[in-house]
């Protein structure tokens, strides 16, 4: 459960993070909150791995979750337009990221039950 | 010419984030260091592509669309992390994705 939480913490300070850099092209006064954002991200992620998520996932699910949510809020907050290839790319996203952890489901799964079987 | 810097831009990116698993599993402080020089070069080599007329969408989509696919496969490789078909499928849908918002995107 940990680990979900952390992740979650780093695809949301991605976010901000990202959204500052945005803001920060018209106002600087918002470049701290980029670092700021950045380095509380990658020390989450980090936080991730320690607590024992696989490389492979967490980095999957950290940058596609980022760059959909970047790409909703923008639109929500800057009024970017969302385009129809922008709609596919986060269904896409969103299907991919369902499928990784399903089969990483079943792969730790099958690894519980073959350490099982050779016990 | 832009296209070389993306390509160092990704496995420079790559080294970071494989720096990163060292780091957080029990590897010395030191490994950092690698995860720091690996994204400042990143983000060096992103803005190179960019300055050579790579447009933004472009680049950022296929660096991090890149960088998914092979940390995937790199950690399989490495550090022995499952990787199932089902697992494939699903970072063959999110490079997908993320090339789609990237290049949909009016930059």
């Amino acid at each position: 459960m940990k680990k979900w939480l952390l992740l979650a913490a780093a695809i949301l300070l991605e976010v901000t993070a990202t959204l500052s850099l945005r803001a920060a092209m018209d106002h600087p006064a918002w470049y701290p909150l980029v670092i700021a954002g950045y380095v509380g991200s990658f020390s989450s992620l980090s936080g991730v791995l320690r607590a024992g998520m696989e490389l492979g996932v967490a980095y999957g699910l950290w940058g596609a979750c980022g760059v959909a949510l970047t790409a909703l809020l923008a639109g929500v907050v800057f009024g970017d337009a969302l385009t129809v290839p922008m709609g596919v790319g986060i269904v896409l996203v969103i299907a991919g990221v369902l499928c990784v952890e399903l089969g990483l489901q079943a792969a730790r799964a099958r690894r519980l039950r073959t350490e099982g079987a050779t016990r | 010419m832009s296209w070389i810097f993306l390509a160092c831009g990704i496995l420079s990116g790559l080294s970071g984030t494989l720096s990163l698993r060292m780091a957080s599993h029990g590897g010395t402080k030191k490994w950092y260091i690698a995860v720091c020089t690996g994204y400042v070069l990143a983000f060096s080599f992103l803005t190179l592509a960019l300055q050579h007329g790579m447009p933004l969408g472009a680049a950022y989509g296929i660096w991090a669309a890149s960088g998914i696919a092979l940390a995937a496969l790199a950690a399989r490789v490495l550090f022995r992390e499952p990787l199932t078909k089902v697992m494939g499928l699903g970072i063959g849908l999110i490079v997908a994705g993320v090339l789609c918002i990237e290049n949909g995107a009016v930059h």
